[in-house]
């Protein structure tokens, strides 16, 4: 038999859906007529360092850091690199700062014409080394702990493949692919040569952002009336209003892809399987992830689609010259950084690993 | 009243999973791969072709085309990165120096 409900629980139901749908009206208007809930970078921040459009942010704390060294962070050649701070409540900038650190982001910039010819040598041998510089500058630390976010986490293995004796006290790589064979198959046509990579250039020299674009949207064909459900369905809920349009923004802003870092990236990467296969080469040399020292914590997520457990996994295989812990979290990619997932699971055994091999400021 | 999505989030759900499902598969599948790169290189012949017919036009008038562009571009891009290395190297020099 059908439990009873109470008079008091129909008039308080429908109370609360006339409400919804109140607010669900005025919110829609204001997001038609292109209302901010989630003002972007909302964590004030100082650039304390530039060289071209390449930037360093430093994240302005109210007390000074507890923890030494600082936390020096940043994506890969893909997306903008304001997720680390994607919005009020929900930054984890904003965390690493909590959990006493200094925090500093790596901002590699919306790429054009001028940045076509950066090699990966430009980025892991010229832009981080100098950065992790700018870094310890000002803070007046020996050395950084560096973070490396999907194609991120690639870069600051090469960086410290090339460089070993970089000043990098521990790495911490985040759902950083290793096995490309793995990721999605739309890359195949690039992988198996049917396409070549300076195909794929424009007039000023970069893969164009509207190709990311559908490069990431065509993984989920249905993706957008999936958003547009779930707009419908929370817009009552400022809240989930904020985390939607920040996160939409996110994912919408994709950037150019520098041409000569691409070209690197397909045919080394991406059909050589550079990582795997440890035939990584900078500037025209070869280099090994068996080089690296530097203790790391490779975080991978379980649910990831973009870059797949089986991709991540072989981090610790590869990294023979050092301490790999391998923490698998039940996230998907970008729940690694943001969300309630994030917030109560995945950052918190993050900051923890780091906190572990960090010392307390005197 | 019950909890959980209401009917019509979950008649949704039904309906873009049975579309969703098959056509994520299909993306990845390698006849897909294919299309893609058949599709890929038509366009790229179609612009060759217009680009090619427009390019003598536009040099007639003494104008430059799209492939010109593209080569300054070059040129500009490898200038600035060299031109980056050099004041880089520069300022590691001064601050040895310092």
């Amino acid at each position: 038999m059908a439990p009873e409900l109470a008079a008091g629980d129909i008039l308080s139901g429908v109370r609360r859906e006339v409400e919804r749908n109140a607010i669900r009206a005025r919110n829609g208007i204001k997001y038609v007529a292109g209302a901010e809930w989630a003002p972007i970078g909302p964590t004030p921040s100082d650039t304390v360092w530039h060289e071209g459009k390449v930037h360093l942010r430093r994240y302005r704390r109210e007390t000074p850091a507890r923890l030494h060294p600082p936390v020096l962070l940043f994506l890969g050649l893909v997306s903008r690199s304001y997720i680390f701070d994607l919005w009020q409540g929900n930054s984890y900038v904003q965390r690493l700062m909590d959990a006493g650190f200094d925090a500093f982001v790596l901002d590699w910039d919306v790429p054009d014409a001028q940045d076509a010819a950066n090699t990966m040598e430009t980025y892991v041998e010229g832009f981080l080394p100098r950065a992790i510089r700018a870094v310890m500058k000002e803070t007046g630390a020996d050395g950084v702990n560096l973070m490396g976010y999907c194609m991120g986490g690639n870069l600051a293995l090469l960086g410290l493949a090339a460089q070993p004796d970089l000043p990098v006290r521990n790495l911490v790589t985040l759902a950083a692919p290793i096995d490309y064979s793995h990721l999605s198959a739309l890359a195949d046509p690039l992988r198996d040569g049917r396409i070549k990579p300076d195909d794929m250039l424009d007039e000023t020299g970069n893969v164009p952002a509207a190709v990311v674009e559908r490069f990431f949207s065509l993984r989920k064909p249905t993706a957008d009336l999936v958003q547009y459900a779930n707009l419908w369905q929370n817009l009552w809920n400022d809240e989930y209003m904020e985390g939607y349009q920040a996160m939409g923004r996110w994912t919408r802003e994709q950037i150019p892809f520098p041409g000569a870092a691409f070209v690197e990236v397909a045919d080394g990467w991406l059909r050589g399987n550079a990582f795997l296969n440890d035939t990584l080469r900078v500037g025209g040399h070869a280099v090994s992830l068996g080089d690296i020292h530097t203790p790391t914590l490779a975080a991978i997520a379980e649910r990831d689609e973009i870059v797949p457990r089986a991709a991540a996994t072989p981090i610790a295989d590869r990294l023979t010259g050092t301490q790999v812990d391998v923490l698998s979290l039940d996230a998907g990619h970008a729940s690694l950084t943001t969300g309630r997932k994030a917030a109560k699971v995945t950052v918190p055994r993050i900051l923890e690993w780091l906190t572990d091999r960090s010392e307390a400021v005197t | 009243m019950s909890g959980g999505p209401p009917l019509w989030r979950r008649a949704f759900d039904k309906a873009e999973r049975a579309v969703g499902s098959p056509l994520e598969e299909a993306v990845a599948s390698r006849r897909m791969s294919d299309l893609f790169t058949v599709g890929f290189r038509v366009e790229g012949a179609v612009k060759g072709l217009f680009e090619r017919q427009t390019r003598t036009a536009l040099h007639f008038w003494n104008l430059p085309a799209r492939t010109d562009v593209a080569r300054l571009n070059r040129q500009v891009a490898t200038l600035t990165t060299e031109v980056r290395a050099l004041a880089a190297r520069l300022e590691e020099e001064r601050d040895l120096g310092a």
